[in-house]
């Protein structure tokens, strides 16, 4: 059951609800045939807008979705052949797991025989076989959660929605289902557009990520660029953990420095095309940064706080002129020689030192 | 709130631990507070509803002469009842006054409910004059209706006449074959609110998460309803219906004013004939037997009522 998914092209949807306001503000989006897609961004940024629209829900006040070129506005939801997972499973109590998953078939007026093999062709692929006759009501959150998925799959949608599907399971339930939606959507090769707020689910899973921010895209990538290259200040927050630091370039080359005030100054050896006289803000990620000498860019510091998380040891460290360092080691034994108070030196490669866009004032 | 947590494990064990008695009287007897509470109420209802029965049971196995003694006769008010040829006319008719009540008012009921329930400029105002025919009295909508169906003066016949569709007045109440379903009309239109009260606050339990899921896997509107809505309105449906039965088969007030039961008894039902029986000819012996009957057949439609009201219980259980 190889499906070849289909392209799912955004062009300057806008979304509006009630005439004012402005949920989605003209968002342009191209994801690939097959590739999984996920919008992240924070509560209330139009991720469930969007898809919504997509679904056909909530009308769109300007802008186009395509299907493969096929314009999709203006269809009722149920024709526009999409699979659709939602967040508290909709699954239909009355009807046994088989009626569930073999509902989208029954509406397509599919025959009894055909239902009934790709009903178990489907609930092998979420790993329910025998499951067939149970109500939604005797399954647990996961297993609603993977015939929600098989029923949303089984009619081979060109492209499928989900909008935080696993958000009402518990972490640990999460992470074994994400690896199984990874696995089914791999497999089906089906176009997949993914809402959530948790950017550890959405690196795990996606192929590309969109950082939503109110109603607009503020950075698309993979989940590699945007961890290593955030664009802005949000994402750079928002996806993972990082240090930011704002201030003046000065001096040029191996010498070059960012004056953060207070006489404060973090070495920006190596960084090209700075601009002059401007207030810049830069990134580095606390587990990019090392204690102790030898790496080319170095501050001095003093350990304000350290934290034990069992695999992993959080230091605060505070320069002179009050810089404050987040830094992330793994535990190798070292907690003991880190303690509040101690003098060190905090290391870091230049090329981990991302400078953000959008210069602030 | 770690402390609460080693509270709760506690109080599960005690209640593990305490023995759970087999007696019904020893389980009754632990609940006796409860049941101090209900008291009052369970005397009141046993004068007004126990002692009538009682008393109504006692008279049916006696022959009531107006004048003199009562005395005992068995069964035989009840074997002249359901031998006599009349009893099954009364309840050919009101199983017709019934059924067809019924599935008119569920049908028109279900269909306001679809039409109230939607959004649209007005809606206040439509379910406002829906609910009209349900707020009157039953006795005044009788003689609004009586008025209405009048052969001479009446609304129905004028117009027609005006019309020119008809020549003579046209006789309703009167008639053999049109009484009857002059009187289910009224029924009808009197009942089918309380239907669409029902159905609509069904209609708004239905999930939006749901009928969302199955538009997106390709259900029509129609689809939908017969899908989605429908299954999840059985509970519903079932009382609904239930209800409006034991309602018609009960029903006095229209037939009695509108008909008397007449003519020719074409609109006589098992609660008009118990009347006639019993205040007209003064035979309460033989409206005793009859009122037992129908207080048997009355119970068994109020089990499957009660069945149908817990069964949502038993599935939480
Ligand atoms: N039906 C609606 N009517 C009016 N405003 C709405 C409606 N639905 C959403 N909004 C607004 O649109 C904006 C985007 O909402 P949306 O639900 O798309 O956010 P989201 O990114 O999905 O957030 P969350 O992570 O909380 O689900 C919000 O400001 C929200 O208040
Ligand atoms: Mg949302």
């Amino acid at each position: 059951m190889l499906i070849n998914g289909a392209r799912l092209q955004l062009q300057d949807l806008s979304i509006v609800y009630d005439g004012q306001i402005t949920a989605v503000d003209s968002v342009s989006l191209d994801v690939e045939p097959g590739e999984f897609l996920t919008l992240l961004g924070p509560s209330g940024s139009g991720k469930t807008s969007i898809l919504m629209t997509v679904a056909g829900f909530v009308p769109a006040a300007s802008g186009r979705v395509l299907v493969d070129g096929d314009d999709l506005l203006g269809r009722p939801p149920n024709e526009r052949n999409l699979g659709m997972v939602f967040q508290d499973y909709a699954l239909f109590p009355h009807m046994s797991v088989a009626e569930n998953i073999g509902f989208p078939l029954k509406m397509r007026n599919w025959s009894k025989a055909d239902i009934k093999q790709a009903v178990d062709g489907a609930l092998e692929m979420v790993r329910l076989t025998g499951y067939e006759n149970r109500r939604p009501t005797q399954l647990s959150g996961g297993e609603q959660q993977r015939v929600a998925l098989a029923r949303s799959t089984v009619f081979d949608p060109p492209v499928l929605l989900m909008d935080e599907p696993l958000g009402a399971l518990d972490r640990q339930l999460r992470e074994h289902l994400q690896t199984e939606l990874k696995r089914v959507q791999s497999r089906t090769g089906i176009t997949t557009l993914y809402v959530t707020h948790d950017q550890q689910e959405a690196m795990t899973l996606s192929d590309r990520i969109a950082v939503m921010r109110d109603g607009r895209i503020e950075q698309i990538g993979t989940p590699a660029e945007l961890y290593d290259r955030p664009a802005t200040r949000f994402v750079a927050s928002f996806v993972g953990e990082t240090n930011l630091f704002r201030g003046r370039p000065t001096g040029s080359g191996s010498g070059a420095m960012l004056e953060t005030g207070n006489g404060g100054q973090i070495p920006l050896d190596g960084i090209a095309d700075l601009p002059r006289d401007e207030m810049i803000e830069i990134s580095i990620r606390p587990e990019r940064l090392t204690i102790g000498g030898g790496a080319r860019c170095t501050v001095e510091a003093t350990i304000v706080e350290v934290g034990f998380a069992g695999e992993m040891i959080r230091v605060t460290a505070q320069t002179s002129s009050g810089d404050q360092f987040r830094i992330k080691q793994q535990n190798r034994g070292q907690a003991g020689q880190l303690s509040a108070g101690t003098s060190i030196q905090i290391g870091w490669n230049p090329e981990d030192l991302v400078v953000l866009e959008q210069p602030v004032d | 709130m770690a402390v609460s947590a080693p509270q709760q494990a506690t109080g599960q064990v005690a209640t593990r631990n305490r023995r759970e008695p087999k007696n019904v009287f020893q389980r009754a007897y632990r609940q006796w507070a409860d049941y101090t509470y209900i008291m009052p109420a369970l005397l009141a209802m046993f004068f007004v509803i126990a002692y009538p029965i009682a008393y109504t049971i006692y008279l049916s196995f006696y022959s009531t002469p107006t004048a003199g003694e009562n005395v005992w006769n068995g069964l035989t008010n009840y074997t002249s009842i359901i031998t006599a040829e009349r009893f099954w006319m009364i309840t050919q008719n009101t199983m017709y006054w019934t059924i067809v009540s019924t599935i008119l008012a569920f049908i028109i009921g279900t269909a306001a409910a679809l039409v109230a329930q939607r959004e649209f400029i007005g809606r206040g105002l439509v379910r406002g004059i829906f609910l009209i025919p349900w707020v009157i009295s039953h006795v005044a909508t009788a003689y609004i209706w009586v008025w209405i169906f009048h052969s001479d003066y009446g609304l129905v016949s004028g117009m027609l006449m005006d019309l020119g569709i008809i020549s003579s007045p046209l006789v309703i109440l009167d008639s053999t074959t049109w009484a009857m379903p002059a009187l289910i009309l009224v029924n009808v239109w009197k009942d089918f609110p309380f239907i669409m009260i029902m159905m609509l606050a069904g209609l708004q339990t239905v999930p939006e998460h749901l009928l969302r899921a199955a538009k997106i896997d390709g259900a029509s509107t129609w689809a939908q309803f017969r899908h989605v809505t429908l299954p999840h309105l059985k509970g519903v449906i079932i009382i609904t219906l239930l209800l409006t039965i034991v309602m018609n088969l009960n029903h006095f007030t229209l037939p009695w004013i509108m008909t008397g039961g007449g003519p020719a008894s074409s609109t006589h039902i098992w609660i008009t004939e118990v009347y006639a029986l019993a205040f007209r000819s003064l035979r309460f012996g033989i409206a005793s037997a009859f009122s037992v009957i129908l207080f048997i057949i009355m119970m068994s439609m109020a089990y499957f009522y009660v069945k149908a009201m817990t069964a949502g219980d038993d599935r939480r259980r």
